[in-house]
């Protein structure tokens, strides 16, 4: 099947698709850089700085580490998760889409390998956008900004990696549904629909219910909703905590270490299970276009 | 028979919708199958179903190879053109046909130029494939059908929508990958005509089932090849005739068929000119296949 996943890395190389997308990523990280001149170096602008890394109301000038460049210009990126998961979707559809498939996935016997070898490209392609993308914005940044400290590599590397996992998680089930229903669509809107934090706004809404059903009362629901805990507290069951977009959105290297490993577990559960079923798919459903 | 396709009660259903019904055809290596039916009939399904492309709801088939080799051993071998021809728009030619090459692991650029030729696309240079023509793409969609070397090609409605010269072209390409290539080729269209060209079996199919399957040979005895003979003296034009022993005759309008000895038209023209009776226009007629076609399937109003 390594040729198959060779087939898929060529037509992306000489796909034009690619090379917007590639075009569109390096516009956006201009972009980015000045969007964090305006956070990071500004002071007036330590609010904003705040919104931009969805962090908590901030009081003093940011200092901008690597695992905050990290966070910035990937994680609190929206644009970066869309292009990304677009990349996904027209990467998993266009063999389908320009009819591909039907003439040439009918000589595989084992059509399960066939989307394991097309999961392979995607995240061979994705994980060459995430590390440029990554090493591109330190390097800019590092010599342009005064407010850059290069410290705390340590937790670069846990951002770079926890956050790696669960992109990839995310691309997966965007390569899912992308299958599933075999339209660019439903992959789209669930880029969109993460992007633009709704799901997060609607899983909080679930713990809170959740929270209530336990009989909490309500400032201990909102704390909860909010995942802070005061020592002693009732603990809660949080839906939010399994669900990938949160998990991805929510995560920081200030995180301990048993909720770092949640993140990460909840990646790669989401990844497997959404690989398996795909496999399941195209070993169960007929190839058509 | 030396069958290098045989289905044996092949079915497709879609909920109560059978697309496939019992159908069982037997291929014979070295020729070309005209899978004759009307859109909807369930060609496609067929093929799809051979392809590897739809599992059945019942049934089996079997390919065999020079080598005894079956089904999964002889997929690889197969080669599929369902429907259009499933192009990189923006891709070039020959960078469609590599994209096919990697994934069968042929790494042959000589050989995939070989093919552009075979097809009569070797001038494309970098013209990418969204700027071809239908048949132009037709031709390329054969080239990647043909891409693994296959000893079977199934093509569906490869045809559809070409122009006259198109057609001539698709045709010279079928003949010469059968004649000189030795490939059987499966080949489904609803034009009955151009079917009658090529293929040298045939599989009448209808509503998902399959009606007939006979060599040329057998349907066009079957159908009803005619001299039809036009003259300015009817009555006496039928006189002659009968004085010749010509027995199978039918009158419709100001015309006369012939049903028999249908390579005897020179001798009837001379006999009518010796009694004074003018030729207006002596012709074999063999729209037949459409129209038993049509008797097979329930008439036109079917079709």
């Amino acid at each position: 099947m390594f040729n198959v996943f060779r087939m898929h890395m060529y037509r992306t190389i000489k796909s034009r698709s690619t090379l917007v997308l590639g075009i569109l990523l390096l516009a956006f990280i201009f972009t980015h850089l000045g969007l964090a001149y305006i956070v990071f170096e500004d002071p007036l602008n330590i609010q904003a700085g705040a919104l931009f890394i969805r962090s908590t109301v901030a009081t003093t000038k940011v200092e901008f580490t690597p695992d905050l460049v990290h966070m910035f210009f990937i994680q609190s990126n929206d644009t970066f998760i869309i292009l990304l998961t677009i990349f996904a979707v027209l990467l998993t559809h266009s063999d389908f889409s320009k009819g591909f498939v039907k003439n040439t996935y009918g000589m595989f016997e084992n059509k399960g390998k066939l989307v394991w070898s097309k999961w392979c490209a995607m995240v061979a392609c994705s994980s060459i956008v995430y590390v440029a993308y990554s090493l591109l914005s330190l390097c800019l940044v590092a010599p342009l900004f005064k407010t850059f400290t290069s410290k705390y590599w340590e937790q670069y590397f846990r951002e770079f990696f926890v956050v790696y996992i669960c992109l990839i998680a995310m691309l997966t089930m965007v390569f899912l549904i992308t299958s599933l229903f075999r339209s660019p669509a439903g992959g789209m809107v669930i880029g969109l629909i993460i992007a633009s934090g709704l799901l997060q706004t609607l899983e909080k809404l679930v713990d809170i219910i959740i929270a209530k059903i336990s009989g909490a009362d309500l400032e201990q629901i909102m704390m909860s909703s909010l995942g802070i805990e005061e020592e002693g507290a009732e603990h809660f069951f949080r839906f939010s905590d399994y669900c990938l977009d949160n998990v991805y959105l929510s995560y920081s290297p200030s995180m301990g270490s048993s909720d770092t490993i949640r993140t990460v577990v909840v990646g790669l559960v989401y990844t497997a299970v959404a690989l398996g079923l795909c496999i399941l798919l195209a070993r169960k459903r007929d190839v058509r276009c | 028979m030396d069958y290098i396709l045989t289905t044996t009660e092949l079915t497709k259903t879609y909920g109560k919708y059978n697309a496939a019904n019992e159908v069982s055809i037997h291929v014979v290596r070295g020729g070309i199958y005209g899978l004759i039916g009307r859109n909807g009939a369930g060609k496609t399904t067929l093929m799809k179903m051979i392809g590897g492309l739809s599992h059945p709801s019942s049934g089996s088939f079997e390919i065999r190879g020079r080598n005894g080799e079956t089904t999964e051993q002889m997929m690889p071998k197969v080669g599929i053109l369902i429907e259009a021809p499933g192009l990189y728009p923006n891709m070039t030619a020959i960078q469609n046909l590599k994209t096919k090459a990697i994934a069968l692991g042929i790494h042959d650029d000589k050989f995939l130029y070989g093919l552009l030729e075979e097809v009569g696309l070797s001038n494309t240079g970098k013209k990418k494939a969204k700027q071809f023509s239908l048949g132009m793409k037709q031709r390329l969609g054969i080239a990647m059908a043909l891409v693994n070397k296959p000893e079977l090609l199934i093509l569906d409605e490869p045809i559809n929508g070409l122009d006259p010269q198109g057609i001539a072209e698709m045709r010279d390409i079928l003949h010469h990958l059968c004649n000189d290539k030795g490939i059987t080729i499966l080949i489904s269209s609803h034009i009955l005509d151009e079917l009658s060209k090529v293929a040298t079996q045939y599989g009448i199919i209808h509503e998902g089932k399959l009606l007939e399957e006979e060599t040329k040979e057998e349907l066009f005895s079957k159908c009803s090849e005619r001299l039809e003979l036009k003259t300015n003296d009817i009555s006496r034009t039928l006189a002659v005739l009968n004085s010749m022993g010509f027995s199978k005759l039918e009158v419709k309008d100001d015309a006369i068929s012939i049903y028999e000895r249908l390579n005897e038209g020179g001798a009837i023209t001379v006999a009518l000119a010796k009694e004074n009776i003018q030729t207006n226009e002596i012709a074999v007629k063999s729209e037949a296949l459409e129209d038993y076609y049509f008797q097979l399937t329930g008439g036109k109003d079917n079709a």
